[in-house]
């Protein structure tokens, strides 16, 4: 407890707003989700996850929207493209999607179906991190995601 | 538009007198482009060329294989094809189609093939009826319903000299057909009625029928248009799709299809066709690997 009080302390690059960021990551990969959470949680931001795309939209839905949903493009009980269409119905929340599928085809359906980044796996996580400092740095300005 | 390019347009005589081809020829010409007209007619002797013909842009429609042979000859010289050979092959090879749209997780119905119809006899009697369509067909000819394993009988033979048949699971829908058409990074939906319809087991009756209908598309058929254009490497497309309960199924992907009832559409394919043309010329000016995150196809 003693070390998630010092990493939430953290704040993030160039950012002063005093409350922390909350940030959906939906992925059926478990060490995924672990791998994310840890490194998210050293620059100060709070991480929920999913390991299913029902129980991902039941978190964005239900529950206070989060600032930025990471998704997982393929996942079992329905596609990242499926559960980025439904958000996109009614939330302008900050989404990257996370995916091995690395072809121009697959990158511009992602974003032309509303994401904000697309990051292809295997990733860096200092590339992860600094992309996920840019997307919250901009859901705040622009105050995206209150439309949940 | 830019002015001074010459566009090609490669087509069928059947094809002359279609609506957006002639729109797209007039927006070409008014654009200050040469439209040199090329038809493959069965009379006609072609030499195979050996250097690229003084054209910027080809722009084909048809199936004629004289046709399309121009086509793939003026590509491989450097002349931009509008569809790519490449992309045209794929899409009139349905089981290809139909596996690259699988494989971007497109809703498909289920398909079978086989050279000889009668083995359709052992599908899973569950899985009736079945659509039966000659695997070169073109739109909606050749289509027969099997609605049992022994309807097998009941199907025309082809004549041909390698039969190929496919066999799609039957998808109920209210008797509309819904047409995606895409142009670059545009796209539309059309609602026509289906001219096909099934009053028994066997050959389909075909009736054209007008009321082809402009609707607005939707974020989810938005997604199919453009992924279907996409994966199949095409910039002129449309997109056959039953609307059924469970939700829209991609039939088909065609190359440079009607646009019926989308306005304007020819001076869009010409619009489009002169932005490719530009693309091209400042991607050979540029060097072709620092545009080539700019201007790359499709992979």
């Amino acid at each position: 407890m003693q070390s998630c009080s010092i990493l939430s302390a953290v704040t993030i690059a160039g950012d002063n707003s005093a409350d922390s960021y909350r940030v959906l990551v939906v992925d059926d990969d478990e060490r995924l989700l672990a791998l994310a959470r840890l490194s998210l949680a050293k620059n100060g931001i709070e991480v929920e996850t999913a390991t299913t795309a029902s129980g991902g939209l039941e978190t964005i839905f239900d529950g206070a929207p989060p600032d930025l949903v990471i998704l997982d493009v393929v996942m079992p009980d329905m596609s990242g493209w499926e559960v980025l269409r439904r958000i996109r119905e009614s939330s302008g929340v900050a989404v990257m999607l996370l995916s091995g599928r690395d072809s121009d085809v697959d990158k511009a359906r992602g974003l032309d179906l509303g994401a904000d980044d697309y990051l292809t796996k295997p990733f860096s996580f200092l590339e992860f991190e600094a992309r996920v400092r840019a997307l919250l740095r901009r859901a705040r300005e622009t105050g995206d995601g209150q439309g949940v | 538009m830019s002015g001074g390019s010459t566009v090609a347009v490669i087509a069928e005589r059947r094809h002359l007198e279609n609506r957006v081809l002639r729109e797209a020829r007039s927006a070409l010409e008014d654009a200050g482009c040469e439209v040199p007209l090329v038809v493959p007619d069965g009379d006609r002797m072609f030499d195979i060329p050996t250097e690229a013909p003084p054209w910027d842009a080809a722009l084909s429609r048809g199936r004629d294989l004289a046709g399309l042979g121009i086509l793939a000859a003026a590509s491989a010289l450097g002349v931009v094809a509008i569809n790519t050979p490449q992309s045209i092959d794929l899409v009139r090879n349905k089981i290809a189609m139909q596996a690259v749209l699988l494989e971007h997780g497109l809703p498909l119905p289920k398909t079978w093939f086989a050279a000889d119809a009668a083995i359709f006899r052992g599908v899973p009697r569950d899985r009736f009826p079945l659509v039966v369509k000659p695997f070169d067909g073109d739109g909606s000819r050749g289509l027969s319903l099997l609605t049992q394993p022994e309807d097998v009988d009941l199907l025309p033979s082809l004549q041909q000299a390698q039969p190929l048949y496919l066999a799609q699971e039957f998808l109920e829908t209210d008797g509309w057909d819904l047409k995606l058409y895409g142009i670059g990074s545009q796209v539309w939906a059309v609602r026509k009625p289906s001219p096909v319809s099934f009053p028994e087991p066997g050959p389909a009756v075909m009736e054209h029928k007008k009321g082809s209908e402009l609707i607005e598309i939707d974020a989810q058929l938005r997604d199919i248009a453009l992924t279907c254009g996409r994966a199949c490497g095409l910039e002129l497309w449309g997109v056959d799709v039953a609307m059924t309960p469970d939700g829209p199924y991609v039939i088909e992907v065609n190359d440079f299809p009607t646009y019926s009832a989308i306005p304007d559409a020819g001076a869009e394919i010409a619009r489009h066709a002169l932005a490719l043309v530009r693309i091209e010329a400042l991607s050979r000016e540029t060097g072709r690997s620092r545009m080539q995150s700019i201007v790359r196809k499709p992979s």
